[in-house]
């Protein structure tokens, strides 16, 4: 309550009193005219009223008006009139009544015949919200000073109590990369409670930050540059020795409205710490109010008789006052206009869980615990009548005996009704909330004095009443109204979400990988107290121990699970799970989950569609599988599907259900499917080896010309662009009408390639061609896969040969895959396989002795594996003698054959010189 | 035969067939539903709605004021400077004080007293320039009653003598200011009144003959004929029209003459 002096004393206490009120409101100029004077000595005023409850922001008021007397108005748009040109008409138009415009409201209070002037008091100062002129009582109705503070709104985050020392003189920032920063701005890394620093922007250029986090310094003093700002380490941070109550107000304050625009009056230190907590984007006054809330105490703007002046309070409510500041005798009294109790406010069993600060568990955060208290004879006559409050983790209600205070406290306030009484007096501008009043017996309501505590007041000056109508509950202060939101509300909890969900990321991840390219991602999460509309991120990476940002963040959901898909499973993937809950519409996030690493799930044999050759390349060569019915078989490109190319489902193709029907349907277009690229090797290492792609199809010609088909095989390097021009085999059909017939082409891929894409096409020309196709394959070969090696070599030279030595042929017949060298007499086979060795060796007609012999001896590799016949000299003499060879030997690609021979002639024995005697022959006979 | 009226000791001359008695009920007087009345009357207060008989204008003015308790009265019982109404003193002296037995009250148990110097109060009762009465009891021996006007006139004991000394009691129109004691002087006095009117002359003798502590204005002692039960009643009154006429006295003057209504209801 306002101080009421000895001379008010007498007044209020006398047999007849006036009093006075009036407003006075600023003009254009800020100039504060009273509006009981200033339109030329006219009082304007009506009536006026002003008054607030416990649970409103502040003095909510409103004025009636005298619109008009003659010329003279107040209508804001009535530009002629003298009191919105400052009573000067050299003035310019500007309405003297204006919304937003500074008011206040004055009060004066005499005795009845007292001839001194007026003496004019505060009763508060605010703003104009409304201006209304509709009838002829002009209304203006506004909120008292807090308004600015309920108007302005917390438009970034900040997080206080957190940083320590002497630079820690407002809220701190989380660091946002590219974030505009101001020279004195306070900064925490995103990893606050790791760094355990904070940081000064000291100085700036572009003052816009990097977009990636700097690495924060941890020396005292030592400064990182950012983008164009530059921080400088400016202490350490604590999440636990916390901050004043009053000094993080003022902070508050200041970050949002200006350094001193606002200062705090707080007579009586609250001796409260606040620890750690995040400010979100909000009311500024609500938040305000929170902070005043987390001990009990109020927060508004009231009159400092001091310097007469409203000033924004936190204060102690005294709960436990018994003092009543003002009683109110029967004959003070107008009327009582309400007397209620009514059983909804009581409370007879309170439970408060707290977060037990002396046992921790085994991940060192507090234990969550409950006490109960109960008032068994309240129970016994209002029946049951349970509630719970629930302090959030951060909370000073952090042991067994606090908690159990502050649930005796509630249920010393709840368990008994107490009345609510509304009662009229004359006007008493000194009523401040929440003053506690002894109203005395009147014989009617009560006969016994009342001292209740004031929750709301309302006062009404006009010509016709000057009173002043008190709501009067309960025991002082807020008491019920606060306990009520207390045990209704998710009282704290939120606020100090910024301590609290560091604490709270999702637990116990475990991944399957069951999902082909994916996994299914699970996890726990318990949720703090209080938290709303949780969702979840995952974030993955590739890399090890990776931090979580936007680039990583992949899904987000409100389910503890993820199901994720696109991967790649031949990474190791590395998953973090961050929750979100939402504070004021603004996300607020966890730590992250500790890191699970995982291989995205492979497809199982099981997986695949046993109807289709998965093998064999190009894929779907059979068309077995048509996802889309309206289109080509899978993997299949057309020209017109539907029109010139069509799948045939019936029992005339050659492999499983489906074939393709190619028509041409004029005689410029060709009927043309064309495969999926696919993969081909090839590598010129392997040189002389031919690489080729060797392709089987089977076709049906069924009508039109025969040599109409063609196959075309284009190729593509490593980076997937076309190499080489596509090569084209044309084949002629016109002996097969209509039966099927397995085709063939082998062609060269150009160096580099390693893709190949197959077309099928019947060409252009006519309209009727048709031609049927099925099963299609492509396969890597070697020339020497494909075509048959044969070679044959004479000699007719007449060369002679001691014991030994290697026939060289060297008149090479044929030799298809250039296997016989010509100078060496040596055969090197390109592929495995069985071969079919001949040879057929004469000498020239010499003088032999008796018995001498003479052989052709086969060596693979070097080594004798078969002999020739072997004639012998039967009588000295000469003779021609004959000896040949036939084998089959068993060879990889590069062994080697050659025929030597084996003779006693003594001396080198000369052939006879003629090819036809002389021969060697290789014939591979098939593959190995 | 006593007077039809009297507020305050002063005869108001009512006129014929009024003074009616009216009554305000507190509380509830039903019939219950078998017709029953059923009563739960907390208090019955009266009223009475007076004309005076037709005054001159000044005489009007006069009953008017007094009738709505205009004005400042101090019992000193409840032993401090402020009037009834709560009127600050602008002035205490340091030896004022509030004394109870010696000689005794006036009224009541408590007196003022001034002793030595610095021994009076200020006040500033009344406007500046208009006139005012003020009315005290001081001792000389006895308790005396000394009623004055800013007009000049005085009288001692309803006595008028105009030339007789009162340095105890000013009345200062050009600030309204009221003094009460003599600096250096002793005095003791006790049921101090000031009016913001000039009282007319045939008053001071009845406010003397009332010989009653006066009561806290607003509020009037109501007694006479009127109040049937012949006791005196606490009364708040209310003022109703002020009807001018003009009369003629007969001597060829004519003179305006006012007619005032007014209510009396019980506190």
């Amino acid at each position: 309550m306002r101080t009421i002096t000895t001379n008010q004393g007498a007044i209020l206490d006398g047999t007849a009193r006036k009093t006075r009120a009036r407003i006075k409101v600023a003009d254009a100029g800020a100039t504060l005219r009273a509006l009981d004077s200033y339109a030329l000595g006219v009082n304007l005023i009506k009536a006026v009223r002003w008054g607030q409850g416990i649970d409103d922001p502040g003095e909510k008021w409103s004025v009636d008006l005298v619109r008009e007397v003659e010329l003279l108005s107040l209508a804001p748009l009535m530009a002629t009139s003298g009191a919105n040109r400052q009573f000067n008409i050299d003035t310019a138009y500007a309405a003297l009544l204006q919304v937003g415009r500074a008011m206040r409201i004055e009060w004066a209070l005499n005795a009845e015949d007292d001839p001194a002037i007026p003496s004019w008091n505060l009763a508060f100062s605010g703003y104009i919200d409304v201006v209304s002129w509709g009838s002829n009582t002009l209304t203006i109705s506004g909120r008292d000073d807090a308004a600015l503070l309920i108007d302005t709104y917390i438009e970034r985050e900040r997080v206080y109590a957190f940083a320590q020392g002497a630079n820690a003189d407002r809220g701190c920032y989380v660091f946002e990369p590219s974030q505009t920063y101001a020279v004195g701005d306070r900064v925490i890394p995103t990893s606050p409670n790791s760094n355990a620093h904070f940081y000064r922007v000291t100085s700036i250029t572009t003052g816009i930050a990097a977009s990636t986090e700097p690495t924060w310094p941890t020396g005292g003093g030592s400064t990182v540059t950012s983008g164009g700002v530059t921080f400088t380490e400016s202490g350490a941070t604590s999440k636990t020795t916390g901050t004043a109550l009053e000094t993080v107000i003022q902070q508050v304050l200041d970050d949002n409205l200006g350094i001193g625009t606002v200062t705090l009056w707080c007579p009586v230190s609250p001796s409260f710490a606040v620890k750690s907590f995040l400010i979100t984007k909000q009311g500024l006054f609500e938040e305000l109010r929170l902070l005043a809330d987390s001990i009990g105490w109020c927060i508004r703007y009231m009159y400092d008789s001091g310097s007469g002046t409203m000033k924004l309070k936190l204060y102690d409510p005294l709960r436990s006052s018994t003092t009543s500041l003002r009683t109110f005798a029967v004959t003070k009294v107008e009327a009582i206009r309400r007397a209620e109790i009514q059983v909804f406010d009581i409370r007879n069993v309170i439970e408060v869980i707290y977060s037990d600060s002396q046992d921790l568990d085994a991940s060192g955060f507090p234990k969550r615990k409950l006490v109960r208290v109960t008032d068994s004879a309240s129970v016994t006559k209002y029946r049951r009548r349970w509630a719970s409050v629930a302090e959030s983790s951060t909370s000073n209600i952090d042991t067994s005996t606090e908690a159990t205070n502050l649930a005796n406290a509630i249920l010393s306030d709840l368990a008994e009704p107490s009345a609510e009484l509304t009662a009229t007096v004359p006007l008493f501008p000194f009523a401040e909330l929440p003053d506690l009043y002894t109203l005395a017996a009147n014989g009617v309501h009560f006969d016994s004095n009342q001292k209740l505590a004031m929750v709301r007041y309302d006062h009404v000056h006009s010509a016709a009443e000057s009173s002043t109508t008190f709501t009067l509950r309960g025991k002082p202060a807020s008491g019920k109204t606060k306990w009520k939101q207390r045990l209704t509300d998710s009282y704290g909890a939120e606020q100090h979400q910024f301590t609290a969900l560091e604490n709270f990321a999702p637990m116990t991840i475990t991944v399957d990988s069951k999902p082909v390219g994916g996994a299914r991602i699970s996890f726990d999460w318990t949720a703090p107290r209080g938290s709303k509309e949780t969702q979840f991120e995952l974030h993955l990476s590739t890399t090890i121990a990776f931090t979580p940002s936007s680039a990583t963040l992949v899904a987000t959901g409100k389910e503890r699970f993820f199901e994720v898909g696109n991967l790649d499973p031949a990474k190791p993937h590395y998953a973090k799970v961050i929750a979100v809950t939402w504070n004021a519409g603004q996300p607020v996030r966890s730590g992250a989950s500790a890191e699970v690493s995982f291989t995205p799930g492979r497809a199982a044999a099981t997986h695949a569609n046993p109807e289709v050759y998965w093998g064999r390349r190009p894929l779907n060569g059979s068309f077995e599988t048509q996802l889309d019915p309206a289109g080509p078989p899978d993997f299949w490109t057309a020209g017109s599907w539907g029109t010139r190319e069509l799948l045939m489902t019936d029992a005339n193709g050659v492999s499983g259900r489906n074939y393709v029907k190619l028509v041409t349907t004029d005689a410029i277009t060709a009927a043309h499917i064309t495969s999926a690229i696919f993969p081909i090797a090839y590598s010129a290492d392997e040189a002389p080896v031919e690489y080729i792609q060797a392709v089987t199809f089977w076709a049906k010609r069924k009508a039109g010309s025969g040599n109409n088909l063609q196959i075309q095989i284009s190729y593509y390097d490593q980076a997937l662009e076309r190499t080489g021009s596509p090569t084209t085999t044309s084949y002629d059909l016109a002996t097969d009408v209509d039966k099927w017939k397995k085709l063939a082409g082998a062609i060269n891929p150009p160096a580099g390639a390693r893709f190949a894409q197959v077309k099928i096409l019947v060409q252009l020309g006519a309209s009727g061609r048709e031609v049927h196709i099925d099963s299609i394959e492509s396969r890597d070969a070697t020339k020497s896969d494909f075509e048959v090696s044969h070679s044959r070599a004479t000699t007719n030279a007449g060369a002679s040969y001691s014991n030994g030595a290697t026939v060289v042929f060297e008149d090479e017949v044929y030799d298809e895959l250039s296997e016989y060298a010509v100078g060496t007499g040596i055969f090197t086979a390109q592929a495995a396989g069985h071969y079919l060795v001949t040879a057929l060796v004469t000498s020239d007609e010499l003088g032999w002795d008796l018995y001498e012999f003479f052989q052709a001896v086969l060596e693979k590799n070097g080594t004798a594996v078969a002999y020739g016949t072997r004639p012998f000299a039967p009588a000295t003499d000469n003779w021609f003698l004959v000896t040949s060879l036939s084998t089959v030997v068993q060879l990889a690609a590069g062994d080697t054959l050659e025929i030597s021979l084996s003779h006693d002639f003594g001396s080198a024995v000369a052939l006879y010189a003629d090819g036809n005697a002389n021969y060697f022959t290789v014939d591979r006979i098939d593959r190995a | 035969m006593t007077d039809f009226l009297k507020l305050n000791g002063i005869r108001v001359d009512v006129a014929l067939n009024t003074g009616d008695l009216d009554h305000d009920e507190l509380g509830e007087s039903h019939r219950t539903e078998d017709g029953t009345p059923l009563v739960n009357r907390r208090a019955v207060k009266r009223k009475w709605n007076f004309r005076l008989t037709p005054q001159l204008a000044a005489t009007a003015l006069a009953f008017r004021n007094l009738v709505f308790g205009f004005g400042h009265n101090w019992s000193f019982e409840s032993q401090t400077f402020f009037s009834a109404k709560g009127l600050a003193p602008t002035y205490v002296g340091a030896n004022m004080s509030f004394v109870t037995g010696g000689h005794g009250a006036k009224f009541g148990t408590y007196f003022a007293r001034g002793v030595t110097s610095d021994n009076y109060v200020n006040w500033l009762a009344f406007k500046a320039n208009t006139a005012a009465t003020a009315a005290v009891w001081y001792y000389d021996s006895t308790w005396k009653h000394l009623l004055l006007r800013t007009d000049g006139a005085k009288w001692f004991n309803g006595v008028r003598n105009d030339a007789g000394a009162s340095p105890f009691l000013v009345l200062t129109p050009s600030t309204g200011q009221l003094t009460l004691g003599e600096d250096g002087v002793d005095g003791d006095f006790d049921d101090l009144v000031l009016l913001p009117w000039l009282v007319p002359d045939d008053w001071p003798a009845q406010m003397y003959a009332f010989n009653t502590a006066f009561p806290d204005l607003p509020f009037l002692k109501a007694s006479g004929d009127e109040i049937e039960d012949g006791s005196t009643v606490d009364v708040l009154g209310k003022g109703g029209r002020l009807q001018a006429m003009v009369a003629n006295r007969g001597t060829g003057k004519k003179k305006a003459i006012q007619n005032f209504a007014f209510m009396l209801e019980e506190k």
